[in-house]
């Protein structure tokens, strides 16, 4: 049983802080790379290099009224963002700070990967309520596009998972000890790449969210305090990407540098996904789930297999 | 082989776009920075009022009737012998020609067929000409005269002469702050 004392509430404190902060400055810093990508400055005008736009864009999303649609559920559609992000937080609070962790577990990973599960549900439930045609093909995509990944996911961390013998993410990081799994495992790197990316429907896999064709998918009928919300949520499983990526492939807090190489880790793997998103070109529906069910994942199961018998064989 | 060559344009793409963020941005940010406009340019007429003679060939010329021949001290239209007949007398030699910019389609025949040296009228580079009312773009000859001008642009306009010669080509990415 949780023990509320003080050392948790101000984690808790600083944890939501630091949500709040990673969403603000890494939105801003995704828009000023894209510009910069694109030959534009990005935002420059309010504060200094337009430090501030993010601030301004929350505000004026908390301004905005609580608006529900005439035909909505109501409960539901309060109900859902909160609880998205509230996911979100969760998967927070499973990854180790340091040497301080919210919930201590042999099974962390595990439980981030039943977490990362159910949010295709609550996508669903979340685009039943607004109860609009856009929302309704927003969410059918995205459960669609999560449910071909998630498989996708689970088989890149299968084999780390076989070969360091445990679900828990400091073991899978001490067995990185002689060797990252992004050299000795290529393929489950590169599988977890395009799984992420699309679980989190970032820009390559964004058809959930197709702005040229269903306006904001699933997020349409979400405005202000929601969409603020929800879009908190997203960066914050943009955070939860990055650090996955840079635990299970590159190292962890293993090597020399400790905790600083680990944040650059992360930094590096954000970046990844802020260029990527600037870079690549969306995808229809059908080439998405065939990439998916008719490439990654028998490359999924070839894979693993492979690495059971090279683990099984050098023991 | 087919697939190499899509997975090397993959890969080979997310570098291209990480190499751009160290690009200088093309973006020319208007009221703060302006483009630099090239020799040439047509832009709003201005009008001289020392050197004007009066003849209206300007008005004449014109090929979308934009201009039109005012008596600068009582502001009336002085374009047709009826009109003329009500001001006072010697007031034709005093007519200045006005432009409605709504009409103007900036072909310059004003400027080409100007008689006098320096020209009288003449399309410089002047090129903020929006206005709130529909009115606000029939200018009268005292609004176009370069005395309504910044003092530097004024000066360097009288300075030269006329810009109807071949343009150079000089319209590029630099910026004049």
């Amino acid at each position: 049983m949780a023990v509320f004392d003080i050392t948790i509430i101000i984690g808790a404190v600083l944890l939501t802080l630091f949500g709040g902060l990673f969403a603000a400055y890494i939105g801003l810093l995704e828009r000023k790379l894209i510009g910069r990508i694109h030959s534009r400055y990005g935002p420059t005008m309010v504060g200094p290099y337009g430090l501030l736009q993010t601030v301004a864009d929350a505000i004026k999303f908390m301004q905005k009224d609580f608006f529900v649609p005439k035909r909505a559920d109501k409960l539901l559609f309060i109900v859902s963002p909160v609880f998205l992000t509230f996911l979100s937080f969760l998967l927070l609070s499973y990854l180790p700070w340091g040497n301080f962790s919210f919930i201590v577990s042999q099974y962390d990973l595990l439980i981030i990967l039943g977490i990362v599960a159910l949010s295709p549900v609550i996508i669903l439930v979340a685009a039943w309520a607004s109860n609009s045609k856009y929302s309704s093909i927003g969410g059918l995509r995205a459960v669609t596009q999560i449910l071909a990944y998630e498989g996708v996911l689970f088989l890149s961390i299968l084999p780390l998972v076989f070969i360091s013998g445990s679900f828990s993410l400091a073991e899978i990081i001490s067995a990185q000890k002689n060797y990252w799994f992004m050299f000795s495992e290529p393929f489950a790197f590169l599988l977890f790449l395009f799984a992420v990316i699309a679980i989190t429907e970032r820009q390559p896999f964004d058809l959930p969210e197709a702005e040229s064709e269903l306006v904001q998918g699933w997020l349409t009928e979400f405005g202000g305090p929601f969409f603020a919300v929800i879009l908190l949520g997203q960066y914050i499983m943009l955070y939860v990407a990055s650090f996955l990526l840079a635990a299970l492939f590159l190292g962890g807090w293993g090597g020399a540098f400790g905790w600083i190489g680990f944040a650059v880790k992360v930094f590096a793997g954000v970046l990844v996904f802020i260029i990527s998103r600037a870079t690549y070109f969306r995808m229809r529906l059908d080439q998405l789930l065939d990439f998916s069910w008719k490439f990654l994942v028998p490359l999924g199961f070839a894979n693993f297999l492979l690495s059971l018998l090279i683990v099984y064989t050098s023991l | 082989m087919e697939y190499l060559k899509i997975v090397f344009y993959f890969i080979l793409s997310f570098f291209t776009a990480a190499k751009n963020i160290f690009r200088k941005p093309a973006t020319i940010q208007y009221p703060k920075e302006r483009p630099k406009i090239p020799e040439g340019w047509r832009g709003r007429e201005v009008v001289r009022s020392d050197t004007c003679i009066s003849c209206a060939r300007c008005m004449f010329v014109c090929p979308v009737e934009a201009i039109d021949m005012y008596h600068p001290e009582t502001g009336a239209l002085a374009n047709t012998p009826a009109q003329i007949a009500e001001l006072p007398p010697g007031a034709v030699g005093h007519r200045m020609p006005g432009v409605d910019l709504g009409r103007c389609i900036f072909c310059g025949y004003c400027e080409e067929i100007c008689p006098t040296t320096p020209k009288s009228i003449a399309l410089k580079d002047i090129y903020e000409l929006a206005t709130i009312e529909h009115k606000g773009l029939r200018h009268p000859p005292q609004d176009l005269s370069p005395d309504k001008l910044p003092k530097e642009k004024a000066e360097e306009y009288l300075a030269h002469d006329t810009n109807v010669k071949a343009p150079k080509e000089q319209w590029t990415r630099q910026k004049r702050v």
